[in-house]
């Protein structure tokens, strides 16, 4: 097959969204994305690449990778605080994939190596992922991407692990992946003293197949690098003013030459609320948030700006500043809002209850998913849904459980729920904690076991609180749903620990114990004790008595 | 007394009874349940293997297409020389090439096409080859300049396994033998080399480092190709290239002619932004640039990183198109400072090839999309994967009395017989020293786990290391090695095994920690209660004796 054109057959994107929060943080999502209109499941075609980058994409071929959702984030994303985030991820590693449906390997040997390859990719701990950590949710993930087959879920594996750390090793790579490198345009930015001194900080790659035409016959694959963040300008200058050379300690010097678009959006809806503010310099156009919504983004489009000029030798620097005295806000109460903790004393019971807020004045449909390591044993039995509404009836619509096994398989709990209008909900179950050979605890056993966060998946009506970034929203239909992710707290649980001198000291205890018997028994079964003269011992030197102490049997 | 006695002998009899029910049942059961698995292995059969001599024979046939004259009193002479001076030339007692030369006169079919009068060389190389595809011994076609078109004075050497040496009138057998000489010794059978493999492979310290021996990548079940075009300016000069259609066209052939050698996979990216990290040195008369060879490998590290694969462990090629940064007039290498020459690629063993595109720049004042003309840099990336593999360069030998015919894939029969040759004695090397330093390990440390599957691995290397020595025996190239190939992925799985290790880091003080409490205690008062008795039951048999 001839790949004819290079020319026109991928292009790369690169936006950045700064949005000023309401609690006087900023909120910067940068997404790079590129498109290559070739279909990842021709191995012909798909090994030729020019913008999409090879070590990604031969790890997607050589595992018939569909679609891939991978991020990694340290902290946690407020959501009572900042609204919802453009895009969701828990604390720690999340990777969701959806295997071709017509593969020339097992799905699990796929999925294996995947992780390892992955792993070494992103210079991440990938390789933990094992059927211990994996499940494959019915309900709460959909393919994002056009996918041609049945939506069958055993062709989706996911898992989370919430004690990955990250770090500038893991960004380095992330980095390398962009067709500009850090070398020109937005990705300029990520000087990683800056990236890493944040409030929240989550990095992702999103793959997934793309329909090139309406009927969708043939497809190519579009791939999503976002890094969001949320600064705090306060602790940098004191005042809610930022610019970006004091927040990423640079500015933009060049644009990317192989960029289609560049561009920066200003979320500029805040401004009549929160005493307004100035940007400098202006944008070069505006453009509406949302089709149904009258806010704007400011726009600066960066293939419009003459790096050449002196004005901007040290790069274009774009700068926020406000116009009155700082006045904070509480946050916003969004619609769904939710907290979840560990109960129970001691070593041997515990429970977790996730409590799910309803602020809106309309019932909100929900999918819960929990997923739980097999050393917490989640008894069914224990399980219950309860509603502040006493009156609500059917809020729990439906359930799917699949038990763990002990040492191959987590528990796996789905809901699907319907929120009565301004409620909250409490979901409660409870577990006994197993004990762990003592070989499978972790380096630092007593820091505790983590169950990862609980995944809320919903319809949102009233997408207030949501933000979008133009090229993002263009993909979609243009309805007005916007499916929303909410991921609850991961919980850290102690599990009893056992001292690990503790088999040395058995060995040792019940070889001496058994000695001493033995001892014993064998001295009165091979000695005779006779009455001896004592005046015969003291006429013997002291060697002498020694050794006739020593020797039973010497003649005398 | 006797009630003394009697009570002192019981107790001697306890203490053999205690001793004897340790000794006979405690002891094998200790042994039984605390020893290694350890499979027999055939240590002598390894053992054996450092006096095996790879040898490969290479049949070498004399044709005289001339027609009948004064052949048969010649052809006798000229292969009793042949023998001696092809045998004599190796050195030290290593013979790992056999020569079995046999001369005739052309047959039917061979007369039949060099009756067609005036046929060109090439032409009739074409069609002999044609004739016996599957032979792979070497054959030498005397001609006399009348039966071919445009004779040469040169040897030919053509894409098959002939080679077509033009008689001058009244040339002596002994002129034309150190001409098939030449041929066997320098391009057929490049003897130097394959004994430089296999000594470097075995261990033996050469004094100098061979180069064609370290060029090579080592031979395995699949090689990565990777292809890259380096962009470091995108924003002044934006290059393509059409690598799909190139690969196509100039190297899936080649690559098909190796498809039983070993398996090729393909890939291609274009880096951006990446290009020298090192200023090369300007030529204050020309003014264009240059790069040294003491500079190149840094001119590899700088890109190295954005160049490695995690899908595949398989060893990759790379194959490296750079085009310089506008800054970088002309750039190319000298291999010294006043050497004017200009060389624009260069290989890195064992890595790879590259090739500086200058051309780019003459185009610039156009457009700034460059289009990368693939056919040449095509030619000299399948030149640089040729010596990458370990064929034999020809152009080396830079021999004036030679020509070569030209292969339409790229690769002559005879280059890729000489592949195989060189490849099996390579494997056979490898694997022997494999399984000789393994077999060497598991003996020396003992408490090394052996399962069943090391034992079998370990015996079908074996197997197929004879199998391959006796297929070279017989000349059969191909079939050597393909068990070859085995032999040598077999003993490497069985060297690197997990198995192995299992219980290798079994820490000692773990064992004393055992041993030491429980052992000591019991076993000390056991012994020396079991030599009491014993001596005990001596003495009063003796005191018997001495009664009686």
């Amino acid at each position: 097959m001839l790949v004819d054109s290079i020319t026109s057959n991928d292009h790369y994107h690169e936006e950045l969204v700064l949005k000023p929060l309401a609690t006087g943080h900023l909120y910067a999502h940068f997404q790079f994305t590129t498109y290559w209109h070739v279909d990842i499941a021709n191995k012909d075609a798909f090994k030729h690449f020019n913008l999409f980058p090879k070590p990604l994409g031969q790890i997607l071929s050589r595992y018939d990778v569909e679609e891939l959702h991978f991020s990694l984030t340290q902290g946690l994303w407020r959501h009572n605080w900042w609204g919802y985030p453009i895009l969701s991820s828990p604390p720690g590693a999340e990777l969701s994939v959806w295997f071709a449906a017509n593969m020339s390997q097992s799905i699990d040997s796929a999925w294996s190596g995947l992780t390892n390859a992955l792993s070494g990719l992103f210079c991440a701990s990938l390789n933990f992922i094992d059927s211990t950590t994996t499940v494959s949710p019915a309900w709460s993930f959909r393919p994002e991407g056009a996918s041609k087959k049945n939506l069958n879920s055993s062709r989706l594996r996911y898992a989370v692990l919430t004690r990955e750390t990250i770090c500038t090793e893991n960004l380095t790579p992330w980095k390398k992946l962009l067709p500009c490198d850090a070398k020109a345009g937005l990705s300029v930015l990520f000087h990683s003293l800056a990236l890493y001194n944040v409030n929240y900080h989550s990095m992702g790659v999103h793959v997934r197949p793309f329909c090139k035409t309406k009927d969708c016959k043939s497809s190519g694959v579009e791939l999503k690098q976002t890094l969001s963040l949320v600064f705090n300008p306060i602790i940098h200058s004191g005042s809610r003013d930022w610019n970006l050379e004091n927040l990423f300690s640079k500015a933009i010097p060049s644009v990317c030459p192989l960029a289609t678009t560049s561009k920066i959006f200003v979320d500029i809806s805040n401004n009549k609320t929160y005493g307004g503010f100035l940007l400098k310099p202006l944008p070069h156009s505006l453009a509406p948030v949302k089709p149904t919504n009258p806010d704007f983004y400011a726009v600066y489009d960066l293939n419009r700006i003459d790096f050449d000029k002196p004005y901007a030798s040290h790069g274009f620097n774009l700068a926020m500043e406000w116009l009155k005295l700082e006045k904070y806000g509480r946050g916003l109460n969004p619609p769904l809002d939710t907290h979840r903790y560990a109960t129970g004393l001691g070593d041997e019971n515990g429970g977790i209850r996730t409590r799910i807020y309803n602020h809106d004045e309309r019932d909100i449909n929900i999918l819960y998913m929990e997923v739980v390591p097999w050393f917490f044993r989640l008894y069914l039995h224990t399980f219950e849904v309860l509603c502040s509404r006493k009156r609500a009836q059917n809020v729990l619509l439906n359930r799917r459980f699949i038990p763990g096994k002990d040492r191959s398989r987590p528990y796996l709990l789905e809901l699907a729920l319907r929120l009565p209008a301004k409620s909250s909900t409490t979901i409660k179950i409870d577990f006994q904690r197993a004990f762990l050979k003592w070989t499978e605890h972790p380096p630092d056993a007593h820091h505790g076991f983590y169950i990862s966060s609980a995944v809320i998946t919903t319809v949102l009506l009233n997408d207030a609180n949501t933000t979008v970034p133009p090229l993002m929203a263009s993909n979609r239909n243009h309805d007005k749903e916007v499916i929303t992710r909410l991921y609850t707290e991961a919980l850290l649980v102690t599990l009893p620990t056992p001292d690990f001198s503790m088999p040395f000291i058995v060995i040792c205890l019940t070889s001496t114990v058994v000695a001493i018997a033995f001892g014993s028994i064998h001295n009165l079964t091979t000695r005779q004790y006779q009455l001896k003269n004592i005046e015969d011992i003291k006429k013997q030197s002291i060697f002498n008595r020694l050794i006739s102490l020593v020797l039973p049997f010497k003649k005398k | 007394m006797t009630d003394d006695n009697q009570g002192k002998l019981s107790l001697a009899y306890t203490s053999i009874a205690v001793g004897v029910v340790i000794i006979v049942l405690g002891v094998p059961l200790w042994w039984v349940t605390t020893e290694v698995y350890r499979a027999p292995l055939p240590y002598n059969r390894i053992a054996q293997l450092a006096f095996l001599q790879p040898q490969s024979v290479v049949p070498v046939e004399v044709v005289w297409l001339t027609k009948g004259e004064g052949v048969t009193e010649e052809s006798t002479k000229l292969s009793e020389l042949l023998k001696a001076n092809l045998k004599s030339a190796s050195s030290d007692n290593m013979t790992i090439i056999d020569y079995i030369i046999t001369t005739r006169v052309g047959n039917e079919m061979e007369m039949e096409i060099v009756k067609e009068n005036l046929i060109a060389l090439n032409e009739l190389d074409r069609k002999l080859g044609a004739l016996n595809p599957e032979s792979q011994g070497f054959r030498f076609y005397l001609l006399r300049p009348s039966q071919i078109k445009s004779p040469i004075n040169r040897i030919y050497v053509g894409s098959y396994y002939s080679t077509f040496i033009v008689l001058n009138d009244g040339e002596r057998y002994e002129s034309f033998a150190t001409k098939i000489q030449l041929v066997v010794k320098d391009i057929y059978v490049n003897e130097k080399v394959l004994r430089n493999t296999v000594t470097s492979i075995l261990g033996f310290r050469e004094k100098k480092a061979d180069v064609e021996s370290m060029r090579a990548i080592r031979s395995t079940d699949s090689y990565q190709l990777s292809f890259t075009l380096i962009n470091p300016e995108p924003h002044n000069l934006i290059a393509k290239w059409k690598i799909a259609d190139a690969i196509r066209i100039y190297l899936d052939p080649f690559l098909k002619a190796l498809k039983d050698f070993s398996s090729f996979t393909i890939d291609s990216q274009v880096l951006y932004y990446s290009g020298l990290s090192i200023r090369p040195s300007q030529d204050s008369a020309t003014g264009s640039y240059y790069l040294t060879p003491r500079l190149l490998p840094r001119v590899i590290n700088s890109i190295e990183s954005r160049l490695g694969s995690h899908a595949t462990n398989n060893p990759a090629a790379n194959f490296i198109l750079y085009v310089p940064e506008t800054k970088f007039k002309n750039l190319h290498i000298r291999t010294s400072k006043n050497d004017s020459r200009m060389t624009y690629s260069f290989i890195s063993p064992r890595w790879g090839g590259f090739i500086i595109d200058s051309k780019a720049h003459n185009a610039l004042n156009t457009s700034k999309v460059y289009e990368v003309d693939l056919k040449e840099a095509m030619d000299i990336f399948v030149a640089h994967l040729k010596l990458l593999l370990g064929i034999p360069k020809i152009s080396m030998s830079g021999d004036k009395r030679l020509e070569f015919g030209k292969s339409d894939v790229g690769l002559s029969k005879w280059e890729y017989s000489c592949l195989l040759r060189r490849r099996t004695l390579e494997n056979v090397a490898s694997a022997n020293q494999t399984l000789t330093s393994l077999a060497k390990l598991l003996e020396e440390i003992t408490n090394i786990v052996i399962s069943d599957r090391i034992k079998e691995l370990i015996n079908l290397s074996i197997e197929e290391l004879h199998k391959s020595l006796d297929f070279m025996k017989s000349g059969d190239n191909a079939r050597a090695f393909a068990h070859s190939k085995t032999a040598v992925t077999n003993s490497e799985k069985a060297f690197f095994d997990a198995s192995l290790l299992e219980l290798l880091y079994f820490p000692s003080d773990q064992k004393f920690a055992v041993y030491v409490p429980l052992f000591l205690p019991i076993s000390l008062p056991i012994l020396q209660s079991l030599y009491h008795a014993i001596r005990f039951l001596y003495r009063q048999r003796k005191d018997k004796q001495k009664k009686e």
